[in-house]
């Protein structure tokens, strides 16, 4: 537990001094590690560019053993992303199976990042979103461009 | 008036097994422990537990549950077939309202568009006694859904061989159901409903909707949540639309998967439990590939979607079981040193992100990674895998099985002389056994491991296995040494120990993981092969032949 908090804050003071691009850290509590607001700029090049995503990242007690929770608090069209008010998310890195120690937070949200850039529709939950973006293009675009602006504004 | 007795007699335990709350004494009724009483002008208070949650009983508003017979079923003298038919056009519509446990209702609506075959008068009728019982209700359930099905229907379609009857005539107190006999109507369109919550179903009975459409279709149950239910709450309708034998097919395999309901099986053991079968038919309900998209009902698809969603809350479900706690503590401990540090002399343990120096004291795992002892104990005893490249600490070269099994499963090892025999042929070098040796494999192991001898010898046996381990790591670019170690060991002296300890300590900081990476995912492809196939045998052979590894 309190090697967890160290690691953390270490992780914490690493992403504040250096963020990566597009990716905006607070804590939800100051006096609280383990809850993170993300703001995420939707990446250029994607349908969600010009929206501001507000993500929640719950870090377990015992992280780095289990891996961290994140899900979108705005609503996203994504193949991999829930599309209601949970928003949970759909992403490699996190499931039990693949999550190993070393993994860092900020990889995790480089991850959700480049999820955002190139959904994952094999492995969809949201699968109207999938199935559009795989059978039409054009047409997730303007959707998921279209919820952006609705929502991520 | 306690005292007076024939009061007692006149108002006394009524029809119900309940004190008559109608005379002129008051009732009590304590809600705690259900205990009833005549007040008789005495407090509240429950005489027997003390408790005041009490209620005075009137007639108009009696609190105390039902003990005698429940009301009659609602199919209680439900004859399907047999009136004659008024309209043989016209079809006919069933509705059924059954309710099941927990407040649930099932609805049935079913249309004949043909006449009976001709039946005998008391089919479907039950013992009205008997609703009480979960199973009872399983089977009425069945009756339902078998005259649903009509004669198209047979119990254990799904290739269960057994009698056609499923529930035996003593099950129910008049008649046992023959679901699929030859008679009972033809039924062309089947629908089931299930509905929870305070719905109030439709009945054929009653006044039908203003635009007096025939109820021929439950798509105007569709519509249903825009009835005002009593309670203000929407009802959750789930709606199946088959062909008879579709639902025939998947009612079918859903009894057929039933355990037989003969007299062998132990009736009510445990009287809370659901029906069987009861919970498969929901799933199969909802799994139901035809059934309809809207709010509440669920596809194959959305079906997915739900089972990999509570997957994913479970959180260790598909993840690599832990490495066993013999394999965690013999793990070798190396102190940092330049190699390993890389030229800044300078890293961090990856897992607890604290900074190293030359000279700490590290867990180092077969594929080269290191961390501090507690960290890397902590990660291991959830999952088999190294926290960076994923790579086990066992089920590889350090499984005790491969051990065994390259020292009993494979030709070579009987030759009194591996080493130079390994060296000379290198492809006889258990490379094959050690890669497939599955995870699984070793936690087999790890368990059979359990009860040997001492604890000190299983370590010193572990510490070896480690010696033969560390040699393998690096066998594409050495393969001819590392046979012959991987396969010496087990017929080399003690006092040779030192010796062969001390080489893999100057090898050990070479390694790198990269390799070892791609070994690792290969490695997983071939799990539960060879090493598979021999580990019994091998193990037995090791509990009951001479076991070589005593020879200490």
């Amino acid at each position: 537990m309190a090697s967890s908090q160290k690691r953390i804050s270490k992780e914490l003071a690493e992403v504040t001094t250096n963020p990566p691009e597009g990716i905006h850290v607070s804590l939800v509590d100051e006096s609280n590690v383990h809850n993170w607001n993300i703001v995420m700029d939707g990446p250029e090049g994607s349908p969600y560019a010009g929206g501001k995503f507000k993500l929640l990242l719950v870090l377990p007690n015992d992280y780095p053993f289990k891996p961290p929770k994140i899900n979108f608090k705005t609503r996203i069209w994504h193949p991999n992303v829930t599309f209601d008010e949970h928003g949970s998310m759909c992403i490699g890195i996190l499931k039990p199976e693949a999550w190993k120690p070393s993994s860092k937070i900020l990889s995790v949200l480089t991850a959700t990042q480049q999820l955002l850039v190139e959904p994952v529709p094999d492995d969809a939950v949201e699968t109207s979103a999938a199935e559009k973006f795989k059978n039409n293009r054009a047409q997730f675009n303007k959707e998921a461009q279209e919820y952006t602006k609705k929502y991520a504004k | 008036m306690a005292d007076n007795p024939t009061l007692e007699g006149t108002y006394g335990r009524g029809d119900n097994g309940h004190l008559d709350a109608s005379g002129p004494r008051e009732v009590v009724y304590c809600h705690q422990c259900d205990n009833e009483w005549w007040r008789d002008g005495e407090s509240l208070t429950c005489p027997r537990c003390q408790h005041e949650f009490t209620e005075i009983v009137t007639p108009d508003n009696d609190p105390r549950p039902i003990r005698e017979e429940p009301p009659p079923h609602p199919l209680h003298n439900h004859n399907p077939w047999a009136g004659s038919d008024s309209d043989p056009e016209d079809a006919d519509i069933e509705e059924h309202v059954t309710h099941g446990p927990g407040g649930s209702i099932f609805f049935t609506q079913t249309i004949r568009t043909s006449r009976p075959h001709g039946t005998s008068g008391n089919q479907g009728r039950r013992d009205a006694a008997s609703q009480g019982d979960p199973d009872n209700v399983m089977a009425g359930f069945q009756n339902m859904l078998g005259s649903l099905m009509g004669p198209d229907f047979r119990a254990g379609q799904a290739g269960r061989s057994g009698p056609e009857t499923l529930y035996p005539q003593n099950t129910f107190g008049g008649g046992g159901i023959r679901i699929g006999g030859d008679s009972g109507p033809r039924i062309t369109g089947g629908r089931f409903t299930f509905t929870t919550g305070p719905l109030r179903p439709r009945n054929a009975d009653e006044p039908q909707p203003a635009d007096g459409a025939r109820v021929d279709d439950l798509a105007t149950y569709d519509s249903l949540p825009s009835r005002t239910s009593p309670m203000g709450l929407p009802p959750l309708v789930i709606i199946l639309r088959n062909p008879p034998d579709q639902v025939a097919r998947i009612v079918g395999s859903i009894f057929g998967a039933m355990a037989p309901s003969d007299e062998h099986r132990p009736r009510n053991n445990n009287p809370n439990r659901m029906p069987p079968g009861l919970e498969a038919l929901f799933a199969s309900i909802l799994n139901a590939g035809s059934a309809h998209s809207g709010d509440a009902v669920y596809s194959q698809e959305a079906l997915d979607q739900i089972i990999s969603t509570l997957m994913e809350q479970h959180p260790t479900s598909n993840a690599p079981g832990p490495a066993s706690p013999a394999a965690i503590a013999a793990l070798p401990k190396k102190k940092l040193d330049e190699k390993m540090l890389g030229p800044e002399g300078k890293g961090e343990c990856s897992v607890c992100m604290d900074d190293v120096e030359i000279g700490d004291e590290m867990a180092l795992l077969p594929c080269s990674h290191w961390f501090h002892e507690a960290c890397a104990g902590a990660w291991l005893s959830e999952h088999n895998t190294c926290p960076i490249c994923r790579k086990g600490i066992e089920g590889d070269s350090t499984s005790p099985n491969v051990r065994r099994s390259s020292q009993t499963g494979s030709p070579a090892h009987s030759d009194p002389q591996p080493r130079s025999a390994s060296v000379s042929s290198p492809r006889l070098s258990p490379t094959n056994t050690s890669n497939s040796s599955g995870r699984n494999e070793a936690r087999l192991d790890a368990i059979r491991n359990i009860g040997r001898p001492t604890p000190a010898e299983e370590y010193q046996a572990n510490r070896r296995l480690h010696v033969v381990g560390q040699p393998r790591q690096d066998q594409t670019a050495d393969e001819s040494r590392t046979g012959g170690y991987s396969t010496s060991i087990f017929s080399r002296p003690r006092d040779r120990d030192d010796r062969y300890e001390s080489q893999r300590d100057t090898r050990g900081a070479s390694h790198t993981s990269s390799s070892d990476d791609s070994r690792g995912s290969r490695r997983s492809s071939q799990s539960g092969g060879q090493g598979t196939g021999t580990g019994p045998l091998a193990w037995l052979r090791d509990r009951f032949g001479g076991n070589p590894r005593r020879h200490d």
